[in-house]
């Protein structure tokens, strides 16, 4: 039996408190109906957050229930994408691998719209004593760009016993030597390098700085030396959603971490 | 033939580890037959220059011996006649030796990293 009760207003019978219903009853507002809360208290479960599914990842137009203090602490939402924060660094990917003995490391199709600028860290051992490492820019098909590539370096290399200087260019070049003269064995050789590609400018000349550590063969008499370089390849071809590479001129790289972050402005 | 009959040398293609920004996979695949062609046109011409790259180490250390003693040059000093022997035999160092095994003897080491040849020694 089902009756309906028609009253303008609830009160509790004695008191200042009283009860709808008893555990596991379901009371439904129906569609239409609003439930005015506006100027009163309104106590949320503590499980209003932790009883819902968890999520591991937000998509941009996820959204975030807001008080919008330019229009009267009216709730609003606010959707991922717009959050910001100041800019950050994000990563983007990378290679953490130990010996698959490969004499050339790509990241490719790395670059993106979202991205103006990146950062690259990175270290390995291996490749052939003497050898040096090469570095050139892809395209978005994984094309390596082959010349134009203007380089400078310099930096110091010392054997403990003495310090001397050490430069070299590549001026017109097919590709950037980052790394000369590397030893093998235990040897770790450390680097750092800030992309400009330019893919979102109008010209397209992409650009890298880059500090590279390294432990010189030197016939055996290792040495470490530093180095900080540049290098622009001048081509006008944007190289929109490609990536870069690293070859050893010869013998083979062994343990590799390299990865790859992009900068964000907003 | 060797011992263990014929034996057949088949060139394993160099490879390249990659990761890829739009698949997020890392995978380590073999160099294409043209990629491979350049590659080893790449290693020979490394290989080649091999005299070369030594000769010029060669010369910056020879360099870096000269500037040493430069200063025995300066016009109120007088460059002993052992010192004057020397400095030549560093110039000359490019005609004395002209093979890449007379690189090597040039560039050798013993275990502590010492130059052995007798040349880089000052009298």
């Amino acid at each position: 039996m089902s009756s309906e009760i028609k009253a303008d207003k609830w009160s509790p019978a004695s008191g200042t408190s009283a009860t709808i219903g008893d555990s596991g009853d379901t009371f439904t507002v129906p569609s239409g109906v609003t439930l005015d809360t506006s100027s009163s208290t309104l106590t949320l479960p503590s499980s209003a957050i932790t009883g819902q599914t968890a999520i591991t990842s937000l998509a941009d137009t996820d959204k975030f229930l807001v008080s919008d203090a330019s229009d009267s602490g009216n709730l609003k939402y606010v959707e991922k994408q717009y959050l910001g924060g100041g800019g950050s660094l994000v990563y983007l990917g990378g290679i953490n691998s130990s010996n698959y003995s490969a004499s050339k490391l790509q990241l490719q199709q790395v670059f993106a719209d979202d991205y103006r600028r990146y950062k690259v860290l990175g270290k390995f051992q291996g490749t052939g004593n003497g050898a040096d490492v090469e570095f050139r820019w892809l395209n978005s098909s994984n094309g390596e760009l082959i010349s134009n590539y203007y380089t400078i370096t310099d930096g110091m290399k010392s054997n403990s016993v003495t310090v001397s200087n050490e430069e070299w260019i590549d001026w017109n070049a097919t590709k950037t030597r980052m790394f000369r003269d590397t030893a093998t064995g235990s040897h770790i050789h450390s680097f750092t390098m800030e992309l400009f590609p330019n893919q979102n400018e109008n010209v397209n000349y992409p650009t890298a700085i880059f500090q590279t550590q390294t432990w010189d063969y030197n016939n055996g008499g290792n040495r470490q030396r530093i180095i900080q370089g540049a290098n622009y390849v001048e081509v006008t071809t944007s190289i929109a959603g490609g990536g870069i590479q690293f070859e050893s001129t010869s013998g083979l790289f062994g343990t590799v971490n390299v990865s790859i972050w992009g900068y964000k402005d907003s | 033939m060797c011992q263990y009959g014929d034996i057949r040398i088949v060139n394993m293609a160099d490879k390249k580890l990659i990761f890829n920004g739009v698949s997020g996979k890392t995978e380590i695949v073999d160099l294409t037959a043209e990629e491979q062609t350049i590659r080893d046109a790449k290693v020979k011409a490394w290989n080649d220059a091999s005299g070369d790259r030594k000769l010029a180490q060669i010369k910056q250390m020879r360099l870096q011996k000269l500037m040493e003693t430069d200063y025995l040059a300066n016009s109120d000093v007088t460059m002993p006649d052992n010192i004057k022997t020397w400095r030549q035999s560093l110039r000359d160092l490019p005609q004395d030796f002209s093979t890449e095994e007379q690189y090597d003897l040039l560039l050798a080491r013993d275990e502590q990293g010492n130059l052995t040849h007798t040349i880089w020694s000052k009298p």
